[in-house]
């Protein structure tokens, strides 16, 4: 009984370490997750630098502008976001950049060309065009 | 315990009832999406004038299910803005008991307006 009691403690420690390793692990693999980007691949067309910007000055936009523009980077990579790619836009002194997703899963149930019940949701790649606008307004 | 091994159970359905398709930029700049339903799949080079926009590489589909993949590459195609697709390879490779699976390679393009 008393070896028990000593003992004890022991078990109760390693346990303890245990979950600390298993909850380092899902961190880590949480991080791989969603904290690294990968295939990281930009782009630079302009033939001059512009001034860069804030952040929060660069609009970002899910289709083509109405307003006239010209394409001064592209960039591609897995695992940014939005966020990501508009700061990165606003550092080249972009207007605006335009996000797209591409790639990714594809249900083998679907039937019809134009149903992806995953579209947007498990892409591949996200892309990210940083355009200036040609006029005013 | 049991919500674990549902939520795993799930986790391996979806994954292999899905596939997969690869597309990366290889174009500049940005084109509207299409529609999928109109994204041409060929074997041979066009008649037409094109610009590059992407490749893609698909994989996990049957190997009895080749209108099925045709139908994911104009789906992933249509948001690089593409109105067709080459694909450049194809093949099978072995999938366990005694089964094949499909992938194939291929370039999506845009025609030019005008053409």
């Amino acid at each position: 009984m008393e070896k028990n009691r000593r003992q004890f403690p022991k078990e109760f420690k390693l346990r303890n370490k245990c979950t600390q390793m298993q909850l380092a692990v899902l961190f880590i693999f949480g991080l791989s997750l969603i904290g690294c980007a990968s295939d990281v691949a930009n782009r630079y067309y302009a033939a001059k630098q512009y001034p860069s910007k804030n952040k929060a000055d660069v609009l970002i936009l899910n289709s083509k502008p109405t307003k006239a523009f010209i394409v001064i980077a592209d960039f591609q990579s897995r695992g940014e976001t939005p966020s990501d790619l508009q700061e990165k836009a606003a550092k080249i002194g972009a207007d605006a950049v335009i996000i797209s997703r591409i790639g990714g899963l594809y249900s083998r149930s679907e039937e019809w060309a134009s149903k992806d019940r995953y579209q947007g949701q498990f892409h591949d790649h996200i892309l990210g065009t940083a355009i200036k606008f040609t006029e005013e307004n | 315990m049991r919500t674990r091994s549902i939520a795993i159970l799930a986790l391996i359905l979806l994954l292999t009832a899905c596939a997969s398709v690869n597309v990366t930029k290889t174009g500049k700049g940005f084109f509207e999406p299409t529609s999928p339903a109109e994204v041409q799949i060929l074997k041979t080079l066009p008649d037409f004038k094109y610009v590059e926009l992407g490749t893609l590489t698909v994989t996990g589909f049957d190997s009895g299910e080749t209108a099925k993949m045709h139908n994911a590459i104009r789906a992933k195609s249509s948001d690089l803005g593409a109105t067709a697709v080459i694909l450049t390879e194809e093949g099978l490779t072995p999938g366990g008991w005694g089964t094949y699976m499909r992938w194939a390679t291929g370039v999506a393009i845009r025609k030019l307006e005008g053409q």
